[in-house]
């Protein structure tokens, strides 16, 4: 912006500021006046109260619309009845088994006389309901790339199709819908061929949610704090995302399969014969009998790293992130027959920890 | 920050920073081509005085993106376009996304700040949803009063004046709840809420152009020079130039083709448009030296196509810019 924009930007502000000073009050009034029901003598009060209520039936009528949900009726005034018998004349109720836009256009689209006009509406309906559905299928893409490479790309609209119908957006960022993926997953009949998948959801949206943590700083200097510190006292400072879960199926190998470059290369497809048959006998191992395995995730950098550990160090893990004492941390490992340098020098090198405070 | 050529038109040129194209505009190639304005093999110079990021791929507490936004903040000034704040909401904005929105604003210290003249959540059967889209707000007072208390909110929150978007909409609200209907127009309606808030307009000519065809006005080009003069120049802090493609959604199956609405979409998804050239041409005659920016957001062209882009929108400033100054040697 050069300094002639923010002079002219500026000058609004301080132009504008009275005007604002004065109509903040007659803002407040009509509010306030809206919320008392509108049953005042002031015309333009009335005024007011119905736009608001007819503005509020408008956003609840095509948000509603576009994620395919039928109002429920629960509104008091006069004026909202008489806004919502509106609605409700102009909405027709037949759902059927078509697409999505269908699907919304039938359920919600006011039911003109004139046929120019009811497939504008149709159409622009469309347009929003299109846009959320394929809005959400290239936010679900970003956030589980692994299930979208074991099942493929028409599949995988097809599930983040039914799964935006089944779970409604309430994050402002698409970056933060998804977390019941793997529970809508295991609920799929037609995904019981991928019994291994929901898992799959569940390492994709940690691994997601691992690299959006706030970052800490590595301070390796303050280890030298165990050696004459109060371990009673001091505390590990663990790595952004540090946790651990457990899996029965071979996750680690299936994300593999996706993501490591030399396995989709040409010089990598023995490798990748080799990986999917080991994957293929583990899942079926995995079905017969379900043992689950630690698998510890943690952001030594940007990237998120996980990898499978003993039971024992999953303790220790756990420990460190119910912030124990240094001293029942070293305590957990000794009862766990872990060798105590050995372990903190891999969890200082791989950054599984970050300092001791 | 780069420098830039002693020889820049009054406008500021931007482009809109996407994924595909972060590493190239951040290599060192790239960036020591707009530090020298080094012509590129046909000549031409090849540079853009700052970049638009869409602030919610920002809004992570930390990992990849915060290093990122940084090292973009660092390499060009930067714009900073919300799309998922809604301020037309009769609901109002949560704290939390309120933070996140300033804390980003507070890291970056970007030249631009702004925002949609839309809404994007409501409150269903108990529920606060977000449609995740820019949607229509009808012209009245009352959804006056809502986005002023709204975009009031946000300034005092980051502390700056934001600028409005002036929105494309395949819907008037009126079509779903006839009470809905306006008491103003658009531009009526942009002028009152920067008069109240003390916003500016991020005014999108392609937009304009859009709703223009989607309304199947006889003279769209026309109608919309008409309404540019009739709006103070001072409020107009940015204008946004795209290109759409001319597709339209699936119909039902109940409706026949030749009833079928045909919508253009703006999809931002192929080169700045014919139309939106000529009407840029006429807009910075009517508000010179408006920041603007070449946004390019689907089917994305390579770096160098899209700031080809850019430098059409410069040639034009410029070209506006000489007309302007000779005018004003004539007069005087």
């Amino acid at each position: 912006m050069n300094k002639k924009d923010e002079a002219a930007i500026d000058s609004i502000g301080k132009h504008a500021s009275n005007r604002s000073d004065a109509r903040k009050g007659e803002q407040a009034d009509s509010h306030q006046g809206q919320r008392q029901g509108n049953d005042h003598a002031n015309p333009l009060d009335n005024i007011q109260g119905d736009q608001l209520t007819a503005n509020k039936a408008y956003q609840r009528q095509l948000v509603a619309t576009i994620f395919n949900m039928q109002l429920r009726v629960s509104l008091e005034s006069d004026t909202a009845k008489r806004m919502q018998t509106d609605v409700q004349t102009e909405t027709n109720s037949n759902v059927n088994n078509q697409t999505d836009a269908q699907e919304n256009t039938r359920a919600n689209t006011p039911n003109s006389t004139q046929n120019g006009t009811q497939t504008d509406t149709q159409t622009g309906l469309n347009v929003y309901t299109n846009n959320f559905i394929e809005n959400g299928i290239r936010a679900l893409s970003i956030t589980f790339p692994t299930v979208e490479g074991l099942v493929g790309e028409d599949s995988f609209r097809m599930l983040s199709r039914q799964f935006l119908r089944h779970e409604a957006k309430a994050s402002f960022d698409w970056a933060e819908y998804g977390i019941t993926l793997p529970t809508f997953i295991e609920s799929q009949e037609a995904l019981e061929i991928y019994p291994f998948l929901s898992e799959v959801a569940e390492l994709d949206w940690l691994i997601h949610c691992v690299q959006r943590e706030a970052d800490r700083k590595f301070q390796p200097a303050t280890f030298a704090s165990l050696e004459s510190g109060d371990t009673s006292v001091l505390r590990f400072i663990a790595a952004p995302g540090l946790q651990t879960r457990n899996f029965c199926f071979p996750v680690t190998d299936l994300y593999r399969l996706i993501h490591e470059p030399y396995l989709q290369s040409k010089e990598g497809v023995l490798a990748r014969k080799a990986l999917l048959k080991n994957s293929t006998e583990l899942i079926t191992n995995a079905i017969n009998m379900a043992i689950p395995r630690s698998l510890v995730l943690w952001r030594a950098e940007y990237k998120a790293q996980f990898e499978y550990v003993s039971d024992a160090e999953a303790d220790v893990i756990q420990k460190i992130n119910a912030q124990a004492s240094v001293g029942a941390v070293i305590e957990t490992i000794g009862t766990q027959n872990i060798d105590l340098v050995e372990w903190l020098t891999k969890a200082i090198s791989n950054k599984l920890i970050f300092a001791v405070a | 920050m780069n420098s830039k050529s002693h020889t820049k038109p009054n406008s500021l040129i931007g482009v809109g920073l996407r994924h595909s194209h972060y590493s190239e505009a951040l290599s060192a190639a790239t960036l020591a081509d707009a530090v020298m304005d080094t012509p590129n093999e046909n000549g031409v110079k090849q540079n853009v005085d700052f970049v638009e990021v869409h602030a919610e791929n920002f809004f992570a507490a930390g990992g990849a993106t915060q290093a990122l936004i940084q090292d973009i903040a660092q390499a060009y000034p930067l714009s900073l376009h919300g799309t998922s704040l809604g301020l037309g909401s009769t609901l109002s904005v949560p704290v939390g996304i309120l933070q996140q929105f300033a804390k980003l604003v507070k890291s970056t210290q970007p030249i631009l700040v702004s925002e949609h003249l839309c809404f994007n959540r409501a409150e269903v059967n108990g529920v606060i949803l977000h449609s995740g889209d820019l949607l229509p707000i009808p012209y009245n007072t009352d959804s006056l009063h809502t986005i002023v208390a709204n975009v009031q909110q946000v300034q005092e929150s980051i502390q700056r004046p934001l600028l409005i978007e002036n929105l494309s909409a395949y819907i008037a609200p009126s079509q779903l709840v006839a009470h809905t209907k306006d008491d103003m127009t658009e531009f009526e309606f942009l002028v009152s809420m920067c008069e109240a808030a003390g916003c500016g307009i991020l005014l999108d000519l392609n937009n304009l152009i859009i709703n223009e065809l989607n309304r199947k006005t006889a003279n769209p080009l026309e109608l919309i020079k008409q309404r540019l003069d009739a709006l103070p120049a001072h409020i107009v802090g940015e204008i946004h130039l795209a290109g759409y493609t001319n597709k339209s959604p699936a119909p039902p199956k109940d409706i026949n083709q030749t009833q079928q609405a045909h919508f253009i979409i703006d999809d931002h998804g192929a080169p700045v448009s014919q139309q939106c050239w000529q009407l840029y041409q006429y807009a910075l005659q009517k508000f010179p030296g408006t920041p603007t920016l070449v946004e390019w957001d689907t089917q994305i062209p390579e770096w160098s196509v899209l700031l080809n882009e850019a430098d059409k929108a410069r040639t034009i400033a410029e070209k506006v810019a000489v007309n302007i100054e000779s005018s004003s040697r004539v007069s005087h």
